[in-house]
């Protein structure tokens, strides 16, 4: 212990083992402030990431279910399309012998070259081809020439879109033990060329021999800030006005969702949102009046005697109450569901488009201050802003946005997007309890991954 | 299965261990067993109850984020009472300690009569060390109660020693000076009482 100083011995016997009785919210308010760290429970802790590993296996599963695959090892074939369907079938005689000579193809293949060696047969069209019982059976030991073969058969029959051939031990087993035998191959194309006259945003350039998917998945990592513009509606709504000021918002999650050849999308997904507003508030403190006398002796000699006279003072002084001021940065934490629709067009590889749709917010967790309103006369009282009681403030909100949208293509399947965004809360006030209308103005950004490999212009590197 | 504290009381190490598992019991339990004591502390270094609180409360929120860092070296509540005093010393930075400059050099330090302070109840004391000027506060409450010595304060502080000690002089004098005052008037009540 320092010195033996009689000021600080006087202190240190009295008030170094002070122990007072804190206020009852200060708990509440340690406790909610823990609420993202470690004491948080383990469910609520990872709800957040539990929500981004359901939502991103979901719609890999969706992915994975609603799209093809091939069943053996693929390669690809020469293109062959017939302009007019009838007349071929009607001009082109039926072959005689399987071993038909391949057509030339009419436009270059996916890789943007010709092909000069037999290529091997890569994925098929549906179609099924009945060969007659009076042919021979395909040669199975050759599956260049059987696909040839059959592809002669269903450019004359039935004259199909693009003819990509897959050849399979099946198939082959098929031709061999069955001089008649129906050959079905899966109806679904996993690419198909792409018409010449289809100008949509999506297909700019409409380049022959390019493959491209009618709709694709997509998923993009989103974030933005916002400037708020916020208000509270409903009964107490002018003090709570006066006291808290909504500054700005954050957002982070994850987009899923679907792109089709016209430059429509549409998506969902989730995300964090995090907004800000400043509290002040002050409660000047009762005046109270204190009473002080003074006496003033005086003292007059009268011969032998003195005689003291006194003179009482009486003075009242208006003490001003303490005044109490709250000053905190609110934090509302929600998690927001989008359902979005938008529209893109490509040039080049800039991107440019528009999206609205709406936003479901609900919140998560809140800190900070706010007023309660006590007894009838509407009494407000600072109070922490994670007390249960305001649960009913604090509901499930549907708001609309707008967006604009600028992007640029990095590569096949990257793409970054950036643009203003416009929300605007709907709905109206529920009466019973003051509730917050809060619009947002701001910027976001995207970097997003198409699962599919988009075509990109042949002007481009 | 860990034991219910509302049943069995734990010792300080499973508190701790209950509050880094995130058992909100343990965790409401280490609160309501230190905050009486650390109440007081807040309340010696803050200028008013209000500050108090906020102290209390950034205290308390640093110890639950820093919890795992305690070693079990030391009592656990003295741990908490150096989360409290930095809590306090960060807050008194934030307000440009070292500028703060009050003309107390005149003051004159003279005896003290002890029994005179007897009936002085503690919130009046601490009320006094409340109305010290920041950097007195500091040092005094650093110094005088805590037992820090000067080489130790002016680590924490970022000062010099030289400026510990001049500080806690004024403290030590401002605080006289208060307490003279209280005891003429006193006396001063006594004799018009008689």
């Amino acid at each position: 212990m320092n010195g033996s100083h009689p000021i600080d011995d006087l202190f240190r016997t009295r008030l170094g083992e002070l122990e007072a009785e804190p206020p009852p919210g200060i708990w509440a308010a340690v406790a909610a402030h823990q609420g993202k760290g470690a004491m948080r429970p383990w469910y609520q802790r990872k709800r957040v990431g539990l929500a981004a590993f359901l939502l991103f296996f979901l719609g890999g599963g969706v992915w994975w279910l609603t799209t093809p695959r091939p069943t053996g090892p693929v390669r690809n074939i020469a293109h062959t399309v017939i302009e007019n369907r009838s007349t071929a079938i009607q001009e082109l005689p039926v072959p005689t012998a399987p071993t038909a000579q391949p057509k030339e193809p009419a436009f270059q293949n996916e890789l943007g070259e010709r092909p000069t060696a037999q290529p091997v047969p890569e994925r098929t069209t549906a179609h099924a081809i009945r060969l007659s019982s009076s042919q021979p059976p395909l040669p199975a030991s050759d599956p260049y020439a059987f696909a040839q073969s059959l592809q002669a058969h269903t450019d004359q029959l039935q004259a199909p879109l693009p003819m990509n051939v897959h050849t399979s031990p099946l198939m082959g087993t098929l031709a061999m033990d069955s001089s008649a035998v129906a050959i079905s191959i899966p109806t679904r194309s996993w690419g198909r060329q792409m018409p010449d006259h289809l100008s949509t945003p999506w297909s700019h350039g409409a380049m022959e021999g390019q493959h491209m998917t009618r709709s694709a998945w997509w998923f993009a990592l989103q974030g933005g800030v916002a400037r708020l513009d916020g208000s509270w509606q409903g009964p107490g709504s002018e003090a709570l006005n006066a006291a808290e000021k909504y500054q700005q918002g954050s957002e982070l999650g994850l987009r899923f969702g679907r792109r089709w050849m016209n430059g429509f999308s549409v998506g969902s997904g989730l995300g964090m949102v995090q907004q800000d507003s400043r509290f002040l508030y002050q409660q000047t403190g009762t005046p109270t009046t204190q009473g002080s006398v003074d006496t003033t002796w005086s003292g007059t000699a009268m011969g032998v005697l003195t005689i003291y006279t006194w003179q009482l003072d009486t003075l009242f002084a208006e003490v001003p109450g303490t005044d109490q001021r709250w000053s905190a940065t609110n934090r509302y934490t929600s998690l927001r569901v989008p359902l979005e629709l938008g529209w893109r067009k490509d040039d080049g590889r800039m991107q440019f488009g528009t999206r609205g749709g709406l936003l479901l917010d609900v919140p998560m967790a809140r800190q900070g201050n706010t007023l309660a309103f006590t007894g009838t006369e509407g009494v407000s009282e600072v109070v922490p802003l994670n007390d249960v009681r305001f649960d009913e403030r604090f509901r499930p909100s549907l708001s609309a946005f707008a967006a604009l949208e600028l992007g640029y293509l990095v590569s096949h399947r990257w793409l970054v997007l950036c643009g203003p965004q416009a929300t605007w809360q709907l709905g109206s006030p529920d009466a019973g309890a003051p509730r917050p209308r809060v619009n947002e103005l701001g910027a976001w950004g995207r970097v997003e991954y198409l699962l599919s490999k988009r075509i990109i212009p042949a002007s481009l590197p | 299965m860990d034991p219910d504290p509302s049943v069995h009381v734990p010792s300080d190490g499973e508190l701790v261990q209950g509050c880094l598992h995130g058992d909100r019991r343990y965790q409401e339990l280490l609160y309501s067993r230190y905050n009486r004591r650390m109440f007081g502390v807040c309340l010696r270094y803050a200028r008013h109850r209000s500050e108090a609180m906020d102290l209390l409360q950034d205290g308390f929120v640093k110890v639950f984020q820093n919890l795992h860092r305690f070693r079990n070296e030391g009592a656990l509540e003295g741990w908490i009472r150096r989360i409290m005093v930095n809590t306090a010393i960060s807050l008194c930075r934030q307000r440009a300690f070292k500028d703060e400059r009050l003309g107390m050099d005149h003051m004159p330090e003279g005896p003290i009569a002890p029994e005179a302070f007897d009936k002085l109840s503690e919130q009046d004391l601490l009320r006094l060390v409340q109305g010290l000027p920041e950097g007195y506060r500091l040092v005094f409450n650093l110094y005088a109660i805590e037992g820090y010595d000067h080489a130790e304060i002016a680590t924490l502080l970022g000062c010099g020693e030289s400026t510990s000690r001049s500080q806690l002089a004024k403290a030590r004098r401002h605080l006289q000076e208060k307490l003279e005052r209280i005891s003429e008037r006193t006396h001063e009540r006594l004799a018009s009482d008689r």
